[in-house]
């Protein structure tokens, strides 16, 4: 509430002298209102940003199934015409292009696999071949447990879906000037921020999902990955509005989003981080008139919602945020997403999610690797990155850590 | 047995008292009670169909400036916080310009006007209740055919919230909630009345022998204790008695209720969810109306009591950190609209609300007619103007025809008398032995003619 | 036709019998059914809690006991003065019955039977005789709190064969006979017999008030061999069972009981904050709100057996992460821990717990007024007489207004008012004290952009917020007082009347010079004489006959 947060910011000085009474006497807690120089968030969602425009001001890419679709003879096409054929459409497509699916216990399994197991991505070799899946194809999908071979999974066998897929060319983009150049494929920012690094929107831009997923106004009311958020920590505060030098840590919870009976996220929760060093990320910052900048950091970001699991990497990340009075915060988070985290997204998407939500694989993977522009690799000469910016959400909290494995005093 | 009970029982009055009227309501402990009641039915029904009574309580009053009437007798005028009664006001009669007598004792705040109305008088303790709640009395009198001798629900989701009681320490507790309603009524023990195969359960044999035993230990135990004690285990083994003879009415092939159709099971409140907020208090409301209905068309009760909101009124508009009830004390009159909007608005909502009620009963035909016209419903309020807790012209209506002995959709002005000449009203169109009742000054002799048939 | 005829012949008895009844009615007076102050109560009614310990006690925790319960009756700030007040309804034994027979369905289930019944018909005992005899035999004293007599366990039996003949089965013959039992007024009311001298109350009696003074629960095998034997009846028995019940970790749910009903704690099961101006609160919040303030109390009087009055001063606070919203403090550890504020800071002592600040606030905002009058009844027994019902606040309460910005600007005319200030001039000092926390419970300096004053005077002494405030309170003694008085008519169930006065105020010297610990205190009660007197009822007329009773095989 804004009156508790006025407390911080005039009375740093007594607040300040509150943390040394408190560290003089012994065996005592956190003060009425924890310590006044740690500021922490939950996020309730981190999306890919839309510059803002409505979802259709622009033609969208045809998804992989409309594009099946149009590939068909007129007497084909009119058997699957209307709406409640769509399943059939579905179907017919999986056969003809020769999609396969085989899960253990289900279809035929080699010895040593038991069903319902998660499963390494040589078992699912090992169910493709044993289930007529082309040679040397087959990966695990649906959480690990089904072997598939579709145009998500390879999409590079099906290129012919890849057909007309358009990327976005719109001169407009959210996020920042990551490589300090100012080049043609660069954007301008919504504020008229130049050589804005976003390659990841021309990909994403002319796809109907995303674009609408970055709506700002159900974006901001949305909760992705809410049973494994992402906890932003802004410690070493003198000053909320002015600070040269802050330290940011980025850490990941599985405590899920606590909710208040309106179903916002409940600030002032306690979350406790996961140890795992691979999920938690420092960096430095500084804060100007309410705003923080921070460094570029690799991170990586828990994200699990419904059967996708796919921890995103996004290397040299800057955070830009607002932190707010009220106890929210709204940012940015801008760098260079891994291509290999971001194939591994959207073949977690599995062929039946991008059938619904009109997603070409194949078209999508092959605009992603044409456009990538970051972390080249030496060997291959491939680019590993794409720029990128995402917007987030959260509201204050408590990142705490996990309990020692010491006998309590316990009441 | 076929004497009507309403004579048999002035027979015994009368006799036993020396031709006093009684003006209290005794415990059915004593002999007036029947093998299993179904005299009593068929007395107060006066024919095939049932007559039904119940009341309904809203905290905090109105504006008397906008609730108040202005023309009498038929096609009254409807004041703007009456407009919610519009689409039944066919069947509404409304009564004002009622008072509550203090008699010099303490005006209670939301405690004496309520008191006043139910039990024909006031005191000066909280805890203390002169006399039983009318319903309790007609309960006394029509209640034993039925499965249930009375119903008391309330819609706030709280089972305190009642305002029916034998005696200070014996409120009836409240069915808060639309499911926990169905559960009761429609549940386990249910006997669909209109199931043309019927066999009694066993269960229900052995349970009233165990129930017969239970009953047994009374002489025993009362001669252990003291007065004020005996009194308590009295009023314990009077519920078991009751309890019992529900069981007896269980082995019974019920009577064919032919309005009655079993309700959907309703799903139960969220949790979580405020009832204070005045639109789930509605919606919950309304819910448990329709499932009343339901309840007396299939004949589980004869007598109900609904409470929309208690008599300190904790209905709020979320966000709003000022609710009804302190509303009604702290807001200012508006000058430019000349009343406190916000009571206003609550008051209004009210209205709504017994409306939705009125209208469930009004939609259940039974007979040549409806529910409602079977039905007699007393609502009323603790207070008129609650900014100052006033007693005087106490809000309060009836609804529907009490099978053919009222008439209804007329204002009556009472002039300044006493609220127990409706309660009176009521208790004699129930078949309520009885011609006179109130305490102290508001004692009458007067029912309200009117709207007598 | 038998039942008129019957009627008019006995006429002459129905009018002395109904004029009888018509006299102890007594409605026509004007008092309620409170305990005649010349007899105590014999009777009480168990609790909710009382009743679901009892049944843990007799069939094992994992017995499910579901169902409403008939609300308890809070009489003069507590509801066990209640029990002595209240009776049963008829829609309140319906719902005991169905949780009877609830209880009974499980014993007799497949999981639970071979514990608890134990035995079946079979060829030794065709019809299930035995095994029911052995069954009440056993479980029979523990429900009704005493020993069962052999031909009360026969009845008991063979009124299960018989139910069983007419159900079908044995075990729910014998189910439904378990449930008329926790149906009967033996299982739900505690009736006091006299003992031998009828100055004290039986055996039985004191093993009941003992356990549930203690326990808040039925005697144990033990008590009740104790009783049983008559040690409780000779000062060293008594003290025996005393000391064992006192030493067990049981000594913790009586203490628990205690204070949830003298703190009103069972209202934050019904209490509802405005969720947009409080989303921190909600009902699982109310309900850690209530535990910490009872697991922070039987830390401080039980597990370190302190001082009571340090509780209005202490910083450590019983901590859950559900309640970490509320304090704004960052909560690591799971489950309940020991939390302790620093020196200096605003949560200091039991008015600065949650569940008291949420308790007396309204929905959307704080009310100091409610604060003060909470803190004097509950806290100090004092209690303030009712607002007049004409008062108007036209002037006054304007939430909006842009000058009047914090609550104490707002009630300044309860204190300007003469006929106001009487009484608020009593109780509002100690609410504004706590107006740095909002209704809700969580510390704020500032309202509406102005800085809280959180300054005042007690008892002639000044404070400047709730920390100094609780200080003063804890060198009060009408605090300690009035904690002595509210353990004795909790234990007693009733007020003390003028024979008790000498042995109150005994009490609260003891309790003064015992170091003002609860324990103390309760075991102090429990070895007192008095509190095992035995009230003679008045001799009184025959009771009235039932017509069930007197026709033979009608109820069959």
């Amino acid at each position: 509430m804004g009156s508790l947060a006025n407390g911080y910011w005039k009375q740093g000085g007594v607040a300040a002298s509150l943390v040394l009474v408190a560290g003089m006497s012994t065996a005592a807690d956190a003060p009425t209102g924890a310590r006044p120089d740690v500021h922490a968030f939950v996020l309730s969602n981190i999306w890919f940003a839309s510059p803002g425009e409505p979802a259709n001001a622009l033609p969208l890419n045809d998804g992989g199934v409309e594009i099946f679709y149009k590939s068909l003879s007129p007497e084909e096409q009119a058997k699957y015409a209307t709406s409640d054929k769509r399943q059939a459409l579905e179907q017919e497509m999986a056969r003809r292009l020769g999609f396969k699916i085989a899960a253990p216990g289900r279809s035929k399994t080699p010895a040593g696999i038991v069903p319902g197991a998660m499963l390494t991505p040589e078992q699912a070799l090992e169910i493709g071949a044993l289930n007529g899946f082309p040679k040397g194809r087959g990966k695990p999908t649906y959480q690990n447990r089904t072997a598939a071979y579709t145009s998500c999974t390879n999409p590079e066998d099906f290129p012919a879906l890849a057909e007309g897929f358009r990327t976005y060319d719109g001169p407009v983009a959210m996020g920042m000037n990551l490589d300090g150049k100012v080049t043609r494929e660069d954007f301008v920012g919504p504020n008229g921020e130049k050589g804005v690094d976003n390659q990841l929107w021309r990909a994403f831009g002319r796809v109907k999902v995303f674009r609408e997923s970055g709506n700002e106004a159900i974006a901001k009311k949305s909760f992705m990955s809410m049973g494994a958020p992402t906890i932003v920590e802004i410690s070493d505060v003198d000053d909320m509005r002015n600070d040269p030098q802050v330290t940011v840590k980025v850490y990941a919870s599985s405590d899920a989003v606590t909710r208040d009976p309106r179903g916002q996220a409940l600030q002032r929760v306690s979350y406790t981080i996961i140890p795992d060093r691979q999920l938690q990320s420092t960096t430095t910052g500084s804060i100007r008139d309410g705003v923080l900048m921070t460094e570029p950091v690799d991170l990586r970001l828990q994200y699990k919602e419904q059967i996708v699991d796919a921890p995103r990497e996004i290397r040299a990340a800057r955070i830009r945020a607002e932190i707010r009075e009220d106890g929210t915060i709204e940012g940015e988070l801008m760098g260079y997403y891994s291509l290999a985290s971001i194939w591994d997204l959207i073949e977690q998407m599995t062929q039946a999610g991008a059938n619904s939500n009109q997603i070409s694989c194949p078209g999508l993977r092959r605009a992603l690797d044409e456009v990538a522009d970051g972390y080249m690799d030496p060997k291959t000469k491939k680019y590993t990155a794409i720029s990128a910016a995402m917007k987030f959400v959260g509201v204050r909290a408590f990142a705490v850590m996990p309990e020692q494995r010491t006998a309590e005093l316990g009441s | 047995m076929t004497r009507p009970t309403a004579s048999r029982r002035s027979f015994l009055l009368k006799g036993a008292l020396g031709g006093a009227a009684v003006t209290v309501g005794l415990p059915i402990l004593d002999l007036f009670l029947d093998n299993n009641g179904t005299a009593f039915a068929k007395a107060a029904g006066g024919g095939a169909l049932p007559i039904r009574f119940g009341t309904w309580f809203w905290g905090c009053g109105m504006i008397p400036e906008r609730w108040l009437p202005t023309t009498t007798g038929a096609n009254y005028d409807l004041p703007v916080q009456l407009a919610g009664i519009k689409p039944v006001q066919q069947h509404i009669s409304v009564l004002s310009g009622f008072d509550v007598n203090l008699d010099g004792k303490s005006n209670l705040p939301h405690v004496s006007g309520n008191i006043g109305v139910r039990t024909g008088g006031v005191a000066d303790d909280w805890r203390v209740i002169r006399a039983p709640t009318l319903d309790v009395l007609i309960a006394d009198s029509i209640g034993g055919g039925s499965v249930n001798r009375s119903l008391d629900l309330s819609a706030d989701g709280n089972p305190r919230t009642s305002y029916s009681y034998r005696d200070g320490a014996s409120m009836n507790a409240t069915v808060p909630t639309a499911s926990e309603l169905y559960a009761k009524i429609f549940g386990a023990d249910f006997q669909d009345p209109n199931k043309a195969d019927f066999k009694p359960d066993p269960r229900y044999m052995a349970r009233k022998s165990v129930l017969s035993a239970v009953g047994e230990q009374r002489r025993a135990l009362l001669t252990r204790v003291g007065a004020s004690d005996r009194q308590r285990l009295d009023q314990y083994f009077t519920s078991v008695r009751e309890m019992e003879d529900k069981l007896a009415l269980q082995l019974q092939k019920p009577p064919r209720a032919e309005a009655c159709m079993v309700p959907q099971a309703p799903a139960a409140i969220k949790a979580g969810t405020d009832l204070t907020d005045f639109e789930a208090r509605k919606a919950n409301h309304k819910l448990m109306a329709e499932m009343l209905a339901m309840t007396l068309a299939c004949n589980q009760t004869r007598v109900f009591n609904m409470t929309f909101s208690n008599s300190a009124a904790d209905l709020r508009q979320a966000g709003n950190p000022t609710g009804y009830h302190q509303s009604t004390h702290e807001e200012l009159i508006d000058a430019k609209l000349g009343y406190q909007p916000t009571v206003d608005f609550f008051a209004t909502r009210c209205m709504e609300a017994w409306a939705d009620l009125v209208q469930a009963l009004a939609s259940v035909k039974e007979g040549d007619g409806t529910l409602l016209d079977n039905t007699l419903v007393l609502a009323h309020s603790d207070c008129s103007f609650a900014k100052n807790h006033e007693v005087s012209r106490i809000p309060m209506m009836l609804a529907g025809r009490a099978g053919g002995r009222v008439k209804p959709g007329l204002h009556i002005k009472g002039g300044g008398d006493p609220v127990t000449r409706v309660g009176l009203t009521v208790q004699q169109v129930m078949g309520v032995s009885v011609d006179a009742w109130g305490l102290d000054s508001m004692h009458t002799t007067r029912p309200i003619s009117e709207v007598l048939v | 036709m038998k039942l008129k005829s019957r009627l008019v012949a006995g006429s002459g008895l129905l009018l002395s019998a109904v004029l009888a009844m018509t006299a102890v009615v007594g409605f026509d007076r004007a008092t309620a059914r409170e305990p005649e102050a010349d007899a105590p109560s014999n009777v009480r009614r168990l609790t909710e809690a009382q009743y679901r310990s009892t049944i843990a006690d007799v069939f094992g925790p994992d017995i499910k006991v579901v169902g409403r319960f008939e609300p308890d009756l809070r009489v003069e700030g507590l509801l066990a003065v209640g029990t002595t007040a209240v009776s049963i309804t008829p829609a309140g034994l319906e719902h005991y019955d169905a949780i009877a027979h609830g209880i009974a369905a499980q014993v007799t289930d497949a999981n639970h039977r071979e514990k608890l019944v134990g035995c079946a018909p079979n060829a030794q005992d065709v019809d299930g005789a035995q095994c029911a005899k052995s069954f009440f035999a056993r479980v029979g004293p523990r429900l009704y709190r005493r020993a069962l007599a052999p031909a009360e366990i026969r009845a008991l039996a063979s009124a299960a064969v018989s139910s069983a003949k007419l159900v079908g089965t044995f075990d729910g013959g014998l189910s439904t006979v378990l449930a008329g039992m926790m149906t009967s007024p033996e299982f739900l009311f505690r009736i006091d017999a006299p003992g031998k001298g009828g100055a004290q109350v039986d055996g039985y009696s004191k093993a009941s008030r003992l356990s549930y003074f203690l326990w808040n629960t039925a005697p144990d095998e033990a008590l009740l061999k104790a009783a049983a034997n008559g040690a409780l009846d000779t000062p060293e028995g008594l003290a025996k069972e005393v000391d064992r019940m006192m030493a067990s970790p049981r000594l913790t749910d009586g203490v628990r009981a205690f204070f949830a009903d003298f703190l009103r704690l069972d209202d934050m099961a019904t209490l509802t904050k405005d969720t947009l101006l409080y989303p921190a609160f909600s009902p699982a919040v109310a309900e850690a709100a209530r535990e910490q303030t009872l697991r922070t109390i039987v830390d401080h009087v039980v597990t370190r057996d302190g001082d009571y009055r340090d509780l209005f001063t202490s910083r450590r606070f019983a901590m859950t992460k559900a309640l970490g919203p509320i304090y704004d403090i960052p909560v690591s550890k799971s489950g309940w821990y020991i939390h302790e504020f620093p020196e200096n800071d605003p949560r200091s002592g039991l008015l600065t717990q949650a569940s008291l600040l949420a308790l007396h606030s309204h929905p959307g905002r704080t009310s100091p007024t409610l604060r003060g009058v909470g803190t004097l009844e509950i806290l100090l027994c004092q209690k303030t007489p009712p607002p007049p019902p004409d008062v108007n606040f036209s002037v006054v309460q304007d939430v909006n207004n842009p000058t009047l910005k914090t609550t104490r600007e707002r009630l300044q005319a309860h204190l300007t008012n003469e006929q106001c200030a009487t009484c608020h001039r009593a109780t509002d000092p100690i609410g504004l004290a706590l107006e740095q926390f909002d209704g809700a419970g969580t510390f704020r300096t500032t309202e509406r952009g102005d800085r809280i004053d959180v300054s005042g005077k007690f008892e002639r002494q000044d404070f400047n917020g709730a920390a100094e405030l609780g200080k003063i309170l804890r060198q009060s003694p009408r605090v300690s007082s009035c904690l002595v008085s509210s353990v004795w008519r909790y234990a007693n169930g009733r007020d003390p009347g003028p024979a008790d006065a000498a042995d109150v105020e005994a009490m609260k010297r003891r309790f003064t010079d015992d170091g003002y610990r609860v324990t103390a205190l309760m075991r102090t009660i429990a070895l007192d004489p008095e509190f095992y007197a035995y009230s003679r009822p008045q001799p009184s007329p025959e009771p009235k006959r039932q017509a069930s009773q007197d026709k033979k095989g009608r109820n069959s």
